[in-house]
C-alpha cells in the first residue's frame, strides 16, 4: 500500500489495483490457522498476473468431479422429526434480508432491538417442533466490485460492506435465534438454504458462505449429539420430509416443499405464481412455501409466499418502491395424517393469558341472559294463565 | 273522478283541448324519488357494528359459496363448521355470498341438476341456519341468490335475503363494512361476495384486489380485513396500503397498514360448471381468522404520524381436515379453549323447575291493578 501514498499519481490503473485489494479484504477470507480455508480468490478476472501466468492445464478427471459437485436433489436427505410429545410443527421463515444493501435495507435493522427475532419466537406453539428456515436472500447485492467503485466516502469512510460484514452479520442472527429460543424455553433447529443471492455469490467467487457458517457453528448447537444446525445444500427447491411420531398409533409422514429461487418483479398475485412456477417448478410436497417473492400470500391451494426482512418488494426499472407486506413468516403445521397436513397461518401461541379469567367472565354475564329469558318465558306463561282464567 | 282534484291544462296540439296531467306529474315525482336513491345501486355500503366486551380476541368465521343443496355441495362439511361456530363462545359468522343456488330451467344455473329443488332447499337450509342463526352477524347477496348477476335473472328473487329475513338475521345485497371495536380499538371487515372472471386461483386475488380498490377510493374506507368469496378459490394476499392521516381538514402524512384479502373456499365441491371449465377444484372448507392486537413496537412520539399504536395480528385456520370429513386440529383446539358453555342452560332450567320460580307475588301485583283498572 506504500505505492499508492499521499504524493500519487491517482490513475485508474493505480486506483484499481487498491480497489482490488480492498475487495480481496471485504469478500474473501484471510489466512488463518484455525479456519478450514486459506485466502483464496479463485475466479481468473480478480487473480494477481502471477496467479493466472502460473495456472496449469485442467484434465478429463477435474471436469467430472467440478459436473459431480454440482448435485441437484429434488428431495432433501434431511427429515424433520416431530416427537410424540410436540403437539405441531411451527415454521419461521427468515429470508430476503439483503444485508447491509442501501437500496432495500433490513426494517429493523436501524433499532437494533431485535423486535423481530423475538416477535417470531414468542408467537410459536412452546410444544412444538420449532424449526427456522433461514430462506436465502439474506447477504444481499451491493458487495459486488461495482459498488465499491461507486461507494460514497462519508467521514474518511467508504460506505461498503463485504461479504465478511455480511457473513458476520448472518452469524449475528443465528446466534440471536438460538440464544432468544433459549431463554423462552423453545428447541429450535435451524436450516439454511440458499436463494438467487446466495447462488450468484457462488457462481461469482465460488464462495459458499452457508456452508461456511454451517461449519464454524454446527459443534456449537448440538442437543442429544445431534447438531441442531443444518445447510440443505441440494438445491433451491426441495421437497423436506417430516415426520410426526405418535402415542399408540404408527407415525405419520408428510413432505414440506421449500422453494427460494426467486428473482422477479411482478406487482400482481398472478404474475408471482407465474413466476415461482418458472424459477422454481413444481414440488411433490403436500405444501409449499416459496421464499423471497414479491408478494406474500397463499396463491394456491396448498402453496405460501412468506414475508420477507427487507423494507421494499424489488421494483421494476423507473417505478416507485413498494413497501414489502410484513408479519407472514410464522406457521404452524399439523401432521393430521400421512401425506395431510393442516396449515396454520400464524403463531399457535394466540391465546392470551387472562383466558380463563374472560371465559369465566363470559359464563356469569351468559348465565344472567339465560336466567332473564327463562323468566320471561315463565312470566309469559303465567300471564296467559291469569288471562285464561279472566276469561274462563 | 269526484274525490281527485284535477289540474287542467291546455293541451300543446288542440287549442280547445284541457287535459289533466295531475297524474303525469304525480308519476314523475315519485319517478324522481326512485331515481334519486342510490340504495339499490349495485355497490351500494351498508355498516354494521360489534362491540366486543368479554374477549380481547375475537374468531370472525367466513363462510362463503355454500350452495345450499346444490350440486357438490358438502353438508355434513357445513354442519362441522357451524358445530363450531356454534360451541365457540368468541366466534362470529358471515356469510359472504351464494348461500343459496337460484337456479331456474331456462337460466345460466342448471336447476336439474341440483340435489334438490329451490323449495325444499330454502326450508331445509333455514333449519340448517337457523341453529347458528344467534352467531351469524349478516349475510350478503352472491350472483347466485342476490340482486344482481346473470344467473339470477330470470327468476328476481333473493333467496337468501327471504329466508335470512326468516331467521333475524341481517342481510344486505353489496357491500357490507363491519367495524369491531375491541376496548375502544375499532377494526375494520369488508365483506363483499366478488365477481368476474380469473383464470387462476392467483388471478382472483389481482381481480378482488381491483374490485376493492375502486370501492375504497369511492367510499373513502380502509379496512383491515376484505372476505370475500366467489371465486371457488382458498387464496388470500397481503397488501400495504397508505392511510391519509388529517390533521384541522389538511393532510400531514399517511400511515402504513396491512390490508388482508381473503377469497374464500366454497363449501361446495365438484360441479358442471368446474368440470365443463376443467377447472382446478379446492377442497370444501371454511376459514376463521382469531383477530386480536397489540403494540406496535415501531410507535412512539417521533413516529406517531406514520405508525399506528397498535398492531393487529390475524392468524387464520381451516376449519375443517384436507383429507377427512373432521374439524381440523386447530379447530379443536381453538373451540376448546373458548368452549361456550351450552350445558348451562340445561342446569339452570333444572334448577328452576326443582326450585320452582315463585311468581305468587308478580301474580297478584297483576289482579291488583286489573282492579284498580276495573274501578277507574
Amino acid at each position: 500500500m506504500e505505492q499508492y501514498g499521499k504524493k500519487g499519481p491517482y490513475t485508474n490503473a493505480v486506483k484499481n489495483n487498491y480497489i482490488l485489494e480492498k475487495f480481496y479484504e471485504e469478500n474473501f477470507q484471510k489466512k488463518d490457522a484455525s479456519i478450514l480455508e486459506s485466502f483464496k480468490v479463485s475466479k481468473v478476472n480478480l487473480a494477481t498476473n502471477e496467479v493466472v501466468e502460473g495456472l496449469e492445464t485442467p484434465l478429463v478427471e477435474d471436469y467430472v468431479q467440478e459436473v459431480l459437485s454440482r448435485k441437484i436433489s429434488v428431495v432433501s436427505d434431511n427429515v424433520v422429526e416431530i416427537a410424540k410429545n410436540q403437539e405441531c410443527l411451527n415454521l419461521i421463515f427468515y429470508c430476503s434480508a439483503n444485508y447491509f444493501d442501501m437500496s432495500n435495507p433490513q426494517k429493523g435493522i436501524c433499532s437494533g432491538k431485535n423486535e423481530e427475532i423475538i416477535a417470531n419466537l414468542s408467537s410459536v406453539n412452546p410444544n412444538g417442533k420449532t424449526v427456522v428456515v433461514f430462506g436465502g436472500d439474506l447477504l444481499g447485492e451491493e458487495w459486488q466490485i461495482k459498488y465499491l467503485k461507486n461507494a460514497r466516502i462519508e467521514n474518511n469512510k467508504a460506505l461498503y460492506f463485504g461479504l465478511n460484514k455480511r457473513k458476520n452479520r448472518l452469524i449475528r442472527d443465528i446466534k440471536k435465534f438460538f440464544s432468544f429460543s433459549e431463554k423462552l424455553g423453545l428447541d429450535i433447529d435451524i436450516y439454511l438454504m440458499r436463494g438467487h443471492q446466495e447462488h450468484f455469490i457462488i457462481k461469482e467467487l465460488n464462495r459458499d458462505i452457508f456452508e461456511e457458517v454451517v461449519l464454524e457453528l454446527q459443534d456449537k448447537y448440538v442437543s442429544n449429539g445431534k447438531t441442531k444446525l443444518h445447510y440443505l445444500s441440494s438445491g433451491v427447491s426441495l421437497a423436506l420430509n417430516v415426520v410426526k411420531k405418535n402415542k399408540n398409533k404408527p407415525a405419520y409422514s408428510a413432505t414440506i416443499g421449500l422453494q427460494t429461487n426467486m428473482k422477479n418483479k411482478t406487482l400482481t398475485a398472478r404474475g408471482e405464481a407465474s413466476a415461482s412456477y418458472s424459477y422454481n417448478g413444481s414440488l411433490p410436497s403436500n405444501v409449499c412455501f416459496v421464499c423471497n417473492g414479491n408478494f406474500a400470500g397463499k396463491l394456491g391451494d396448498r402453496t405460501y409466499h412468506v414475508s420477507g426482512q427487507s423494507q421494499f418488494i424489488r421494483t421494476p426499472k423507473g417505478k416507485k418502491p413498494q413497501l414489502a407486506p410484513k408479519g407472514y413468516n410464522v406457521f404452524t403445521v399439523y401432521v393430521e395424517n400421512d401425506n395431510e397436513l393442516t396449515v396454520q397461518e400464524g403463531g399457535a401461541n394466540i391465546f392470551p393469558k387472562g383466558l380463563e379469567l374472560q371465559n369465566e367472565e363470559y359464563k356469569e354475564n351468559k348465565k344472567q341472559e339465560i336466567l332473564l329469558e327463562t323468566c320471561e318465558k315463565l312470566i309469559k306463561d303465567q300471564l296467559k294463565e291469569i288471562k285464561l282464567s279472566k276469561e274462563n | 273522478m269526484k274525490n281527485r282534484k284535477l289540474s287542467l291544462v291546455e293541451s300543446p296540439n288542440i287549442e280547445k283541448l284541457r287535459v289533466d296531467n295531475k297524474k303525469y306529474e304525480m308519476i314523475l315525482q315519485s319517478a324522481e324519488k326512485i331515481a334519486k336513491d342510490t340504495s339499490f345501486d349495485p355497490e351500494v355500503l351498508s355498516y354494521v357494528e360489534l362491540d366486543e366486551e368479554n374477549f380481547t380476541h375475537l374468531c370472525l368465521v367466513n363462510f362463503a359459496d355454500i350452495h345450499f343443496f346444490d350440486q357438490g355441495m358438502q353438508k355434513k362439511r357445513f354442519d362441522l363448521a357451524s358445530d363450531f361456530l356454534k360451541n365457540t363462545s368468541n366466534a362470529y359468522g358471515v356469510l359472504s355470498g351464494d348461500t343459496f343456488t337460484v337456479s331456474t330451467l331456462s337460466g345460466a344455473s342448471n336447476a336439474h341438476v341440483n340435489k334438490i329443488n329451490n323449495t325444499n332447499s330454502a326450508i331445509l337450509g333455514k333449519q340448517c341456519l337457523s341453529k347458528i342463526s344467534d352467531k351469524i352477524l349478516f349475510g350478503v347477496g352472491g350472483n347466485h341468490d342476490g340482486e344482481h348477476g346473470s344467473r339470477n335473472r330470470d327468476s328476481n328473487i333473493s333467496l337468501t335475503r327471504n329466508v335470512l329475513d326468516s331467521i333475524n338475521v341481517s342481510y344486505f345485497q353489496y357491500n357490507v363494512l363491519l367495524k369491531m371495536n375491541f376496548n375502544d380499538c375499532p377494526f375494520y371487515v369488508f365483506v363483499t361476495h366478488g365477481c368476474g372472471k380469473a383464470n387462476s386461483k392467483a388471478s382472483a386475488l389481482d381481480v378482488m384486489k381491483a374490485k376493492c380498490s375502486s370501492i375504497f377510493s369511492r367510499f373513502g374506507i380502509y379496512p383491515n380485513l376484505v372476505l370475500s368469496g366467489h371465486f371457488h378459490a382458498d387464496v388470500n394476499g397481503r397488501y400495504i396500503v397508505q392511510v391519509p392521516v388529517y390533521k384541522n381538514g389538511q393532510l400531514v402524512a399517511t400511515k402504513n397498514q396491512e390490508l388482508i384479502i381473503e377469497s374464500a373456499p366454497a363449501l361446495q365441491g365438484d360441479s358442471e360448471f368446474t368440470t365443463a371449465y376443467n377447472m382446478d377444484m379446492t377442497k370444501p372448507n371454511v376459514n376463521a381468522f382469531d383477530i386480536s392486537f397489540k403494540k406496535n413496537p415501531y410507535f412512539n412520539t417521533k413516529t406517531k404520524l406514520t405508525e399506528s399504536p397498535i398492531i393487529w395480528t390475524i392468524n387464520k385456520f381451516p376449519l375443517l381436515r384436507h383429507g377427512k370429513d373432521e374439524l381440523s386440529t386447530p379447530a379443536k383446539i381453538y373451540m376448546e379453549k373458548y368452549k361456550e358453555p351450552i350445558e348451562l342452560k340445561g342446569q339452570i332450567d333444572k334448577l328452576i323447575n326443582e326450585t320452582g320460580l315463585n311468581l305468587d307475588g308478580l301474580k297478584q301485583s297483576i289482579q291488583k291493578l286489573g282492579e284498580e283498572v276495573k274501578e277507574f
